[in-house]
């Protein structure tokens, strides 16, 4: 039985509208300058195929700061990200496109639960849980 | 060519041996700023005005680590254009010459606004025996991550990585 529903509307089973991104080198040399993030496997494609990767790969917080702006672009910037788990799937590269969407899970006392799915053409690539603050 | 960031080669005994070894604080090298907001939002194309605002932006959540993050070359730690952040979840030595993050869950208390300055201290909590993945053999990694302003704890992270050895060279 669903809880119950909040003067916003939101209800349990709402959609989170999809948000997709292109992922190219321009965006992962954004992403490294904009997190500080200088791990070789975010820029050095030798490095990268070093460690496993085809090429180099997006790092953790790109994946954290999709899902927080899939959220935040449908439950608006009033509203604040609580708690958030991320699992991770696969790694995204250069040349992907990754989506995100996901649900209303849990209605309750001014906070919302949801989950996405993040993922691309290969497969889902994260999982996230998180609690919002409205 | 040599690996940018040199994880520590040792025994899974070796890492068990870290379990409760916490971290000195480390406090970022500057305060929480707007200009770095902005760079940081262009990543994912996040519009939110919560961290465009003009007059009182905040920190996005998912940034907060990013602001503990040394610069990659410092006159005082000149690195040659390597940078090997000084994090615990790669000091820890296992056999695994590679990682990848695995899962991170965290908790935010409170908004961090510009002109905070962000602390930090990291716990190691548990190391996994070894264990296979399409990736190759090895061990999981937990740490628990406290942020904080002064005294007041703003976020807690808790953090998975695995440590392995590329299948190539297994």
């Amino acid at each position: 039985m669903p809880d119950a529903p909040l003067s916003q509307g939101i209800v349990v089973g709402a959609t989170i509208d999809r948000v997709e991104l292109e992922i190219t080198y321009r965006r992962m040399i954004i992403n490294v300058a904009g997190s500080w993030d200088f791990y070789a496997g975010h820029h050095d494609r030798d490095y990268a195929r070093q460690q496993g990767h085809p090429d180099v790969f997006a790092n953790t917080s790109l994946f954290l700061s999709f899902a927080d702006r899939v959220i935040t672009d449908w439950s608006g910037p009033g509203t604040r990200i609580a708690r958030r788990k991320l699992t991770m799937r696969l790694p995204v590269h250069p040349g992907d496109t990754i989506y995100g969407e996901g649900e209303v899970t849990r209605v309750r006392d001014g906070r919302v639960d949801v989950q996405l799915t993040i993922g691309c053409d290969r497969g889902d690539c994260a999982y996230v849980e998180a609690t919002i603050e409205l | 060519m040599p690996p940018q960031v040199d994880l520590p080669v040792g025994t899974y005994e070796e890492a068990l041996k870290m379990i409760g070894t916490t971290t000195p604080v480390r406090t970022s090298s500057g305060a929480v700023n707007h200009a770095m907001i902005k760079l940081f939002c262009c990543t994912s194309e996040d519009a939110n005005p919560s961290y465009w605002d003009e007059e009182a932006p905040i920190s996005p959540p998912s940034m907060l680590i990013h602001w503990l993050l040394p610069p990659p070359w410092e006159p005082a730690r000149p690195t040659d254009g390597r940078t090997a952040p000084e994090v615990l979840r790669t000091s820890v030595p296992l056999p695994g010459t590679a990682m990848v993050n695995v899962s991170v869950d965290h908790e935010y208390i409170r908004n961090v606004r510009v002109g905070e300055r962000l602390s930090m201290v990291e716990e190691l909590v548990a190391v996994s025996p070894e264990k296979q993945s399409h990736l190759g053999p090895g061990h999981y990694l937990t740490t628990k991550t406290t942020f904080f302003v002064g005294e007041e704890t703003v976020a807690i992270e808790t953090g998975v990585l695995f440590r392995f050895i590329p299948r190539d060279d297994a």
